[in-house]
C-alpha cells in the first residue's frame, strides 16, 4: 500500500495526514468485538447483515392488521375504512358494495305462479299487444251471413220506406220559431 | 506479513477454519476500525462495522480472489456499510452529531504547542466532516491508509480518474472551508493562499 501517486505535497497534505492520524492515534478495537464475531460464525447467523430495525418490519403489519380486526370484527370493508382514517387517507362512508347472485333451478316450477282465472284470461286475449291475430278459417269464410230485416232501414223513395214515413209522421214534431233581430246581421 | 501468509490463511479460511480467520482479523482489525472511526467519528458505529465486515468477510470469502491483497477487499465492505450508517444517521440522528463528536475527540492535555495543534486539527476534523462521504471517504483511504488511487478506485468500484477527481474537489473543499475559518492561524492562511 505504498505505491502511492507522487501527488499534492504543500502544506494541506501534511495538515491533513496529521489530523487524521490524531484522529484515530492509538486507537484499537475492543477485545470483546472477535468472541462476538465468532459467536455469529458459530451459529451460522449474522445479526448485523439483519439490521435490528428491519427485523420489526414483518411484525408491525401483522400485528396492526390483527389488532384491526380485534377492533372491527373481520370486517374488511371497517378495517380499510379505519386505516386510511388513521393513515389520514380521505374515506367514503359508503356502505360495502353487495351483490347478490341467486340461481334458481329450471326444473323447479316457480311456487307463487298461480293459474289464470277466465277473466284474466279474456283480457289478455283481447287487450294485450302480443295477442296474435285470429286467422280466418274455412268456417268462418263458408258460414253464410244472416243480417237481421229489421236492422236494414227501407229507402226513403221506396214503397216500405214511404210507409215507414208515414208511421213515424203521425206523432207532431215541434218547430222551433225563427226569431228576427232589428239593426243588420246578428254578431255573436 | 507476506502476502503467501495472506493468501494461505485466505486459503484454510475458505474451508472453514476459524483460527485462520481469527489469523485475518488480528491483521486486520486495527486499519479497518480506524478506517471506520475516521469515516463516522463515531466509536460505537465503528464497532459495528468492524464486526459486520468480518462476518460478510467470511460469509463471501470465497469471492476473494486468490492471491489477491485482503485489505482493499476488506476496505471496499467497511466503506460500504459506513456510507450505509451515514445515510441512516443523516436521517435519523443529524442532531447528535456533535454530542457524538464531543465523546469521540480525544481531550487534549498536552503542552501549549501540542494543544494548539491539537486544536488545529480540530479546525481539519469539521472541515473534512462537513464533505460528502464520498470525497471524505477518499480523503481517508488516501491520507490515513494510504491506499494508492488504484486500490481507493477498486475499493470506491469506480474509475481511477474518479478518485483523482474526488480527492481534487475535496482538497478544495477543504482549503476554502480552512481558509474561511476566523481560527485559522494567520501563518496557515497565507500558506494556503
Amino acid at each position: 500500500m505504498s505505491s502511492r501517486e507522487p501527488h499534492f505535497g504543500d502544506k494541506l497534505d501534511t495538515l491533513l495526514r496529521g489530523a487524521l492520524d490524531s484522529l484515530v492515534a492509538g486507537q484499537e478495537p475492543p477485545d470483546h468485538i472477535w468472541p462476538r464475531i465468532r459467536a455469529e460464525l458459530t451459529s451460522n447467523t449474522s445479526s448485523l447483515s439483519r439490521p435490528r430495525c428491519r427485523r420489526l418490519v414483518p411484525v408491525l403489519p401483522v400485528a396492526l392488521a390483527v389488532l384491526l380486526i380485534a377492533l372491527q370484527g373481520a370486517n374488511p370493508w371497517q378495517m380499510r375504512s379505519l386505516f386510511r382514517e388513521a393513515m389520514g387517507i380521505p374515506t367514503r362512508d359508503w356502505p360495502p358494495p353487495v351483490a347478490r347472485v341467486y340461481v334458481e333451478p329450471q326444473s323447479a316450477p316457480p311456487a307463487a305462479l298461480t293459474p289464470l282465472d277466465e277473466i284474466e284470461l279474456h283480457f289478455l286475449k283481447t287487450h294485450s299487444p302480443l295477442r296474435t291475430k285470429r286467422q280466418p278459417s274455412a268456417n268462418h269464410r263458408n258460414r253464410p251471413v244472416v243480417i237481421a230485416a229489421v236492422d236494414v232501414l227501407p229507402h226513403p223513395a221506396s214503397p216500405e220506406g214511404r210507409l215507414l214515413k208515414a208511421e213515424r209522421s203521425d206523432a207532431a214534431i215541434p218547430v222551433e220559431e225563427q226569431r228576427f233581430l232589428t239593426g243588420g246581421p246578428h254578431r255573436w | 506479513m507476506p502476502a503467501g501468509e495472506e493468501a494461505e490463511l485466505v486459503a484454510r479460511a475458505r474451508e472453514g477454519d476459524l483460527g485462520a480467520f481469527e489469523a485475518l482479523y488480528e491483521m486486520h482489525k486495527a486499519s479497518i476500525y480506524q478506517t471506520a472511526l475516521a469515516i463516522t467519528r463515531d466509536r460505537l458505529a465503528a464497532e459495528e462495522i468492524l464486526q459486520e465486515t468480518f462476518l460478510r468477510a467470511f460469509k463471501h470469502i470465497n469471492g476473494v480472489r486468490q492471491g489477491a491483497p485482503l485489505a482493499p477487499w476488506l476496505h471496499r465492505i467497511a466503506v460500504n456499510l459506513a456510507y450505509n450508517w451515514a445515510s441512516r444517521r443523516r436521517q435519523w440522528l443529524t442532531a447528535l452529531e456533535n454530542i457524538v463528536d464531543r465523546f469521540v475527540l480525544p481531550t487534549a492535555a498536552s503542552p501549549e504547542q501540542a494543544l494548539e495543534e491539537q486544536e488545529l486539527y480540530e479546525l481539519v476534523h469539521e472541515a473534512i466532516n462537513k464533505l460528502d462521504f464520498k470525497q471524505r471517504a477518499t480523503i481517508v483511504l488516501f491520507y490515513l491508509q494510504d491506499f494508492s488511487l488504484a486500490e481507493i478506485a477498486e475499493i470506491m468500484n469506480c474509475p481511477v480518474g474518479t478518485v483523482k477527481s474526488r480527492l481534487h474537489y475535496a482538497r478544495e473543499n477543504l482549503r476554502r472551508e480552512l481558509l474561511a475559518d476566523q481560527r485559522l492561524p494567520q501563518g496557515l492562511v497565507y500558506e494556503f493562499t
